[in-house]
């Protein structure tokens, strides 16, 4: 049975009809009238134990109201949802037990008590026992490098710091589940890298289940193997990342470096390719070109481009999910 | 499967507090250390209140004993009480509401094990507690100073226990509906204001009620705000006695009641606003 479960969920806000011309502010007050947006349309998925999902779309496509529908934090408009078997909204607190939330744009911890302090707090209302809290939390300020600003103010400490004491407290309590939106926005490279390693590891020792939205790619191709698209609230694409790229992408990056003498072989190359092959960027040393693996193998166009040029380096690679996406997104556009 | 509007949970069968309202309490015991600065600045807020009060009362009684009955002994001691008492029961809850809505984390305070209205009432003991130690410094001053005496008679101290308990009650239930205006309304800074402003006058802080005018005094009777200050010190000053001490608590004691229903519903109304409307 799978751990997460959205059959058909459904959201909309109502809001009242922004009055326009003379008086709107008074008049948006006392008018009946209201207008209903749906941020979720009907979104089906199932995630079992232990899979890291990348939830991905562009802004305000539902991601977050989706996350917060299986947190408990709002009720669905029609559809149903489970989380370990419980519904979300109707047991809240017993929800609140088995999972973990990290919203990248707004901190959980205690603005101004020290780090330490909200971590303590939190394993109360968790009610863990001394002993266990103590051992999560050593195992945590080790893990994610907090000694140095364990006793300072939440509201004193940097957005990197902020971001692992965020960590921390949603799975101080060893949630099996964990919802992240957004974790790594406005992290520098390194404290992103730092959240996908701890990300990673706590999926491997505990078999934590990770539900994960980003804009950040990167995230997603480190982490996650699987990956729903959802726009306007619909569910555009459920499946392995490798799909994915099979279906939207299936072209190959070759990378060829030439030799210092040899720039203007290289142009020539570009000039005469086989059919099935596309010059992407080229500059005086470097080029780069699209292969399609249906149309011509990768292996001959590299033994037909060493045959014509002095190749010092080459490398193949598979197209990045960003570029990808962004097509994805943009079709989208169009086609409304 | 049917889908239908949250329903309160039911209450536990056992009655035993929650580890994490008991963690709330003691987080917001320290917290209170940590704004030291603001601490003393109300506190100094508090004695120069005092002070200038007692001038402008001394100038009103202009060398009588006593004004409608009220002598001018007895007089400084209700503003002494009235002044330590509002720095004792000042609310933090109306800050700490309309602070988790404006910075947005009350999405995760509501997905905790134990309700936000718990966590806020935890808050709200803890600043009542990390504040009273304060008061055993400044009662024995006030006492040097002679504005404070106890009160005359066992049955006072009594009744005034019991009535300032309620005081409190009542105080915070105020506040705590203010604070949860923010569910509404854009920012409740305004509000805030203006009700600190009045508190002081509506509650007898500033005047006790027995000056006012009749008809002024009946209005303000029929508020909850003379249970706030008013009751309490006129039971404390031995101004109210007997059975009247009685009624004054069942006054106060009526404010909490309908004012912890009103609480209770507005909290239900604003909570289907947050998970339905979502905020």
């Amino acid at each position: 049975m799978p751990l997460i479960r959205a059959e058909h969920l459904v959201k909309e806000y109502r809001r009242p009809k922004q009055a326009a011309g003379r008086f709107a502010a008074l008049r948006t007050l006392f008018t009946r009238e209201s207008v209903v947006t749906r941020a979720v349309d009907g979104v089906s998925f199932a995630i079992e134990e232990g899979e890291i999902v990348g939830y991905l779309g562009p802004n305000g496509a539902g991601k977050s109201t989706t996350i917060k529908m299986l947190a408990g934090i709002l009720v669905p408009t029609d559809g149903a949802c489970e989380v370990g078997g419980i519904v979300p909204w109707q047991h809240r607190s017993a929800n609140a037990m088995q999972i973990g939330v990290v919203f990248g744009q707004r901190s959980q911890l205690w603005w101004d008590l020290p780090l330490g302090e909200s971590l303590q707090l939190i394993g109360k209302m968790y009610r863990m026992d001394a002993e266990r809290f103590r051992c999560q939390r050593d195992m945590l300020v080790e893990l994610l490098d907090m000694t140095s600003f364990l006793q300072t103010p939440v509201r004193q400490l940097s957005l990197g710091q902020r971001m692992r004491g965020d960590l921390a407290a949603a799975v101080l309590y060893e949630p099996p589940v964990l919802f992240l939106d957004e974790p790594t926005v406005g992290l520098d490279v390194i404290a992103k890298e730092r959240m996908r390693a701890f990300v990673e590891e706590l999926n491997r020792e505990r078999r934590t289940t990770v539900l994960l939205t980003t804009h950040d790619l990167d995230d997603v191709e480190r982490l996650c193997k699987r990956i729903i698209i959802i726009d306007d609230g619909r569910v555009l694409f459920d499946g392995q990342a490798a799909d994915l790229k099979r279906r939207y992408a299936p072209h190959r990056l070759l990378d060829v470096v030439v030799g210092g003498d040899a720039t203007g072989d290289l142009r020539d190359v570009a000039a005469a390719l086989p059919f099935g092959v596309t010059p992407v960027a080229r500059d005086e040393m470097k080029a780069t070109f699209q292969i399609d693996p249906e149309v011509i193998p990768v292996a001959r166009v590299i033994a037909d481009i060493s045959a014509r040029v002095p190749v010092v380096d080459l490398g193949v690679r598979e197209p990045p999910l960003e570029g990808i996406i962004r097509e994805i997104y943009e079709a989208r556009e169009v086609a409304r | 499967m049917s889908l239908s509007l949250p329903r309160a949970r039911p209450l536990p069968t056992t009655w035993r507090v929650h580890p994490g309202f008991v963690a709330c309490v003691m987080a917001s015991i320290r917290r209170t250390y940590a704004y030291r600065a603001r601490f003393l600045l109300w506190l100094t807020r508090t004695m120069a209140q005092l002070y200038l009060l007692r001038m402008i009362w001394m100038s009103v009684y202009d060398g009588r004993d006593a004004v409608d009955g009220i002598p001018a002994g007895m007089l400084i001691v209700y503003l002494t009480v009235a002044m330590l008492q509002e720095f004792l029961i000042q609310p933090v809850i109306v800050f700490e509401i309309d602070q988790r809505i404006m910075r947005g984390t009350v999405a995760t305070d509501i997905v905790r094990p134990i309700g936000f209205m718990w966590q806020m009432l935890g808050l709200e003991l803890g600043g009542l507690l990390g504040r009273a130690p304060v008061l055993l410094l400044a009662v024995p001053v006030a006492m040097v100073v002679g504005s404070l005496t106890l009160p005359p008679t066992q049955e006072a101290t009594i009744g005034y226990a019991a009535s300032l308990v309620l005081a409190y009650g009542i105080s915070v239930l105020v506040w705590m509906l203010v604070g949860l205006c923010s569910f509404w309304m854009t920012s409740i800074h305004g509000l805030r204001f203006l009700l600190f402003t009045v508190e002081g006058f509506l509650a007898g802080a500033l005047v006790p009620l027995w000056f006012l005018p009749d008809t002024l005094r009946t209005v303000l009777a029929l508020l909850p705000f003379q249970g706030m200050v008013f009751l309490p010190i006129s039971i404390y000053i031995g101004q109210t006695t007997g059975g009247d001490i009685l009624g004054a608590l069942a006054v106060q004691l009526f404010w909490v009641v309908a004012l912890s229903v009103v609480a209770v519903l507005v909290w239900r109304r604003a909570r289907w606003k947050l998970v339905v409307q979502g905020g």
